[in-house]
């Protein structure tokens, strides 16, 4: 069953019959959300704009066997969260390689972090640095939940969890991030 | 310390929650955008051949269901039609009277044909059966 709005099934009708509006369109509506999907999860501005490129590219070339199980911004995400993980294989091959070569891996601080260089005040900041010490997948749900604005349902397809899964680890993180908050205040 | 220590109680989940949703996010650049413009593919892609062989199997496997659907509506209305009115019995088995005459009592045709040949070949046995009478005994 199809859960696109009426304006989402025209454009992907229009996009299937070549039409160059109906793909700016879709871009224009969604490149924003996937790039800073993007930096949250790389932590890397440029590597975000290459990731975000090649989510663009896959979802063209896919664009016929998509069959509206789920809304475009939901099927961004799904391919983009793909598409990070296949970089993270590759990049990992290459540190292991670099290790084994006896080579300095240079260290990551977090000012480095883009998104750091965005927080204006003290609590941002701390909110910001109480968030990085999460573990990645819980780091992944807070993101998607809070910064990207899926709903539970959505993640779920992103995921590919049990919907029931994901609500109780996002609540588990959400309770740690503030514990993480109140230690720090204390 | 006492300010901050009422400050962290003050910060319950929904707040929390609020203030995430509120964190500045990374803005993409207008360079980008001309990038991803430059990937929309020049020739229309159109429907795939398997995309349109999986449309066409749920349109057949729908209208199959259906059809069966009617059938089977259909077999049960004539059942349920056949069994409260039963056939009539034919006008030999509701006329002949000859198989319960007095001189014939003793036998019970098999079957029509047997009564038949009967009558046309009186010596024949074929398709008797003999039925013990009760008044004899």
């Amino acid at each position: 069953m199809s859960v696109l709005r009426r304006a989402e099934r025209q454009n992907l009708k229009d996009m299937r019959k070549g039409s160059r509006r109906a793909y700016e369109a879709v871009v224009s509506q969604h490149y924003q959300s996937i790039y800073s999907f993007m930096v949250y999860l790389s932590r890397n501005t440029s590597l975000a704009e290459d990731l975000t490129q090649e989510t663009f590219v896959s979802a063209w070339s896919n664009i016929d066997n998509f069959n509206g199980h789920a809304t475009l911004k939901t099927w961004f995400h799904q391919i983009a969260y793909h598409k990070f993980i296949d970089s993270q294989r590759q990049t990992k091959r290459e540190t292991d390689l670099k290790s084994k070569l006896n080579q300095r891996i240079a260290d990551f601080t977090e000012t480095q972090n883009p998104l750091y260089k965005l927080m204006k005040d003290e609590h941002s900041i701390l909110l910001h640095m109480a968030i990085q010490k999460l573990k990645p997948y819980e780091y992944l749900l807070i993101v998607l939940h809070y910064f990207q604005g899926l709903s539970f349902r959505q993640m779920d397809k992103v995921l590919d969890e049990p919907i029931g899964t994901i609500k109780w680890r996002t609540s588990k993180a959400l309770k740690k991030l503030k514990y993480f908050l109140t230690d720090r205040a204390e | 310390m006492t300010h901050k220590k009422n400050k962290s109680k003050d910060l319950s989940l929904k707040s929390l929650e609020t203030k995430l949703r509120l964190l500045p996010k990374a803005k993409a650049s207008q360079t980008l955008k001309s990038r991803l413009f430059a990937t929309i593919p020049n020739k229309p892609i159109g429907i795939s051949y398997d995309f349109q062989l999986k449309r066409d199997f749920r349109i057949w496997n729908f209208s199959t269901t259906a059809a069966a659907a009617v059938l089977i509506v259909a077999f049960m209305f004539m059942v349920n039609y056949a069994l409260s009115n039963p056939a009539p019995i034919s006008m030999i088995e509701q006329n002949d009277t000859s198989l319960f005459s007095g001189s014939n009592q003793q036998y019970f045709f098999n079957d029509q044909n047997d009564f038949l040949a009967a009558m046309i070949f009186p010596n024949h046995s074929k398709g008797f059966v003999t039925l013990t009478n009760e008044h004899e005994n």
